[in-house]
């Protein structure tokens, strides 16, 4: 594995599960490989910060009463429907 | 997936099928608004907006894509039309104020972070995002912004690569 493909799986790595031989094979390179080791370093502290700094976020417990209520209320009129009544 | 739900619609139950939807998709649209809009308040508002579109919307479905395809579509265009919306008025507004606005305030604890995240181009930006506000999903991401799976691959790697060279400058 060169620094090239190194690097890429590196990458994809973040994005979901890697195969066992890519995960082994990553691990042989950053083992003898000082530049792509710093590489993987600085990926995996700034996964880290996203992780903590785009949590996943959950609705407020009010949203759905909230909600329904707006579902309850009549719909506005279409414009049509406001013109006045011609006599 | 939402097959189930179709059947619903097409049988003329529509209130059955917009509840299973509100309970499947409620979060995940909500933090799709609020990746878009950066703001869980105007999320929260725009998540109502959103649903009560479906709602209106559901007799009228045609089955041409799936259910989840034509919510996050609505979705993505209500988000559009929202900053839309507000960019206009942030010019009027701006043109009109005599003083300068006052400056954003750190909202967590990582704001540096964030800031490095508003120079990246915004296509990577919204990507990146929505990746770690949806628990990072590259297929639903790819549902989202109705782009495919390689392409939001891409942009994550372009993001992360452009994130990784701003980090290492700023050691």
């Amino acid at each position: 594995m060169n620094c090239e493909h190194a690097r890429q799986t590196i990458l994809e790595s973040f994005d979901g599960p890697l195969r066992a031989e890519l995960h082994h094979a990553i691990d042989n390179h950053v083992a003898t490989c000082e530049a792509c080791r710093r590489f993987a370093e600085v990926q995996q502290m700034l996964d880290a910060r996203l992780t903590e700094a785009l949590p996943p976020a959950y609705l407020g417990a009010d949203f759905r009463t909230s909600l329904r209520r707006k579902l309850a209320e009549p719909a506005t009129p279409r414009w049509s429907e406001s013109l006045p009544v011609m006599t | 997936m939402d097959e189930d739900v179709q059947d619903l619609v097409r049988q003329g139950r529509c209130r059955e099928a917009f509840e299973h939807l509100l309970e499947r998709y409620e979060t995940k649209v909500f933090r799709m608004a609020r990746a878009f809009l950066k703001d869980s308040a105007r999320a929260e508002d725009i998540t109502q907006d959103i649903f009560i579109k479906l709602w209106q919307g559901l007799p009228d479905y045609d089955g041409r894509a799936s259910l989840g395809t034509w919510l996050y579509a609505i979705a993505r265009n209500t988000c559009l039309s929202f900053l839309r919306s507000e960019s206009y008025r942030k010019t009027v507004s701006l043109e009109a104020a005599k003083e300068p606005a006052a400056p954003a305030q750190p909202g967590t604890a990582d704001f540096e972070l964030l800031q490095l995240l508003d120079r990246l181009p915004k296509v990577h930006r919204t990507v990146i995002t929505l990746f770690y506000l949806q628990e990072k999903s590259v297929r639903e991401v790819a549902l989202m912004l109705g782009i495919p799976a390689g392409t939001v691959k891409s942009h994550l790697r372009r993001a992360r690569l452009a994130l990784g060279e701003i980090m290492k400058e700023k050691r």
